[in-house]
């Protein structure tokens, strides 16, 4: 097989120096073997290889497939459980959570393509901590908790601290529960809107920036920071744009 | 990392390869079982030239490891010789460079078996997963539709 020499073309999962592997049987052994240095957790494993090609080299691969206790979702009355190994396809079919909070399924069914969709995790896409990929943001929005095998952790949290194991998500249940996500307007911006009779919460974000949580209230979005701008869109631009989103969204679950 | 023997089957026969289990899915496809209608072009689970069907369901072979397969059966465009939606792609030419096809029949594939008859807007939905920098997207939902109905037809 041809190897191209380093720095010639862009570093594949092919062409990488091949990692060690670690086949997890229990949580136990997932997290000793993340602790290593170079070692790098395996789920659906469609943004690891895309890794590859930004310059990712782990010397370990630590798979996370024999993790019976990472699948499956589960519904109280309290909340919902999540397992980290979910696959989007998975959840966002899950006539359980699609009784609970359709809003929320119909979103994670919009995500990446179906061919990515039948093998990409809700762990992954939350622990590749890329703001392109948009679970955070509908987490966000949810209120949503991260438990990871060594404490819990919000969606706003895991952006810079350093990641252990995911095991679940864990999203709370209200009394009213609403959800909607709107996305036409991406990469640029989008907004989510997840309404309850005890309030609730807007979660806005673009291709670049990470998610930032709104009062529903807030229907100027004047309390967006500051900070909140890239190279493709000003605060200015987020907040007219954010404003009319939110508008629509919560119409739409009025009607709903 | 020492090889270790990975069993499976490809295209409806038993398979085995002995190799390091973290090879790219794909590579080993091409190199051990000359499945040559695997076709690597993006590497990064982006463009779709490389799918196959594991248990099924489309994947990116590109972006699996070799492990990862171990007890799966995996399908490969060679298994549709003789299908209705490799007829239907060779009657309406969808296809020009030819490098994306075996990932858009696997793909097509996969639709089918999900859903027999997908409208036009379903059909372009779930063939956006894949690129065909020919850009014959036309000929390719054409074809899909065709052989839909052909499959749906009664022997």
């Amino acid at each position: 097989m041809f190897r191209a020499a380093h720095g010639l073309i862009a570093t594949t999962v092919n062409t990488a120096p091949r990692a060690a592997l670690c086949r997890a049987c229990d949580v136990a052994e997932a997290v000793a073997a993340l602790a290593q240095p170079g070692a790098a957790a395996v789920a659906g494993g469609t943004d690891l290889c895309a890794g590859f090609n930004a310059g990712l080299t782990p010397s370990l691969l630590v798979d996370l497939s024999r993790l019976e206790v990472l699948r499956g979702i589960e519904i109280t009355t309290e909340d919902i459980r999540i397992g980290a190994l979910v696959t989007h396809a998975q959840g966002s079919r899950d006539q359980g959570l699609r009784a609970a909070l359709p809003g929320f399924a119909a979103a994670w069914g919009m995500l990446a393509n179906p061919r990515i969709r039948h093998r990409a995790t809700i762990g992954g896409n939350i622990m590749a901590r890329h703001t392109r990929y948009e679970m955070s943001l509908l987490l966000t929005a949810l209120g949503a908790r991260l438990v990871f095998a060594e404490g819990e952790q919000t969606p706003a949290q895991v952006w810079n601290a350093a990641p252990g194991l995911l095991t679940h998500i864990v999203i709370p249940r209200h009394a009213g529960q609403r959800f909607i996500y709107m996305r036409g307007l991406r990469p640029q911006l989008t907004l989510a809107v997840h309404r309850h009779a005890g309030g609730g919460l807007a979660a806005i974000g673009t291709e670049w920036l990470h998610p930032v949580a709104l009062a529903l209230a807030d229907a100027g979005l004047e309390e967006l920071p500051e900070t909140f701008a890239d190279h493709v869109i000003s605060r200015w631009y987020a907040r007219r744009a954010g404003a009319a989103l939110l508008a629509r969204g919560m119409e739409a679950l009025d009607a709903a | 990392m020492p090889p270790e023997t990975i069993r499976f089957t490809l295209d409806g026969r038993a398979a085995a390869i002995t190799a390091e289990p973290t090879e790219p899915l794909a590579h080993a496809l091409r190199e051990h079982c000359g499945a040559q209608g695997v076709r690597v072009a993006c590497s990064r689970a982006v463009c779709g030239a490389c799918t196959v069907l594991v248990d099924g369901l489309p994947a990116a072979s590109c972006a699996m490891f070799l492990w990862q397969v171990e007890g799966c059966a995996v399908e490969t465009v060679a298994r549709l010789k003789a299908h209705p939606l490799q007829e239907a792609f060779a009657r309406h030419g969808a296809f020009q460079c030819g490098y994306c096809t075996g990932g858009f029949l696997m793909l097509a594939k996969a639709l089918l078996a999900e859903n027999p008859s997908p409208s036009r807007a379903e059909i372009a939905e779930y063939l956006s997963s894949n690129i065909c920098r020919c850009t014959g997207y036309s000929v390719i939902i054409e074809a899909v539709e065709e052989a839909a109905a052909a499959m749906r037809a009664p022997a």
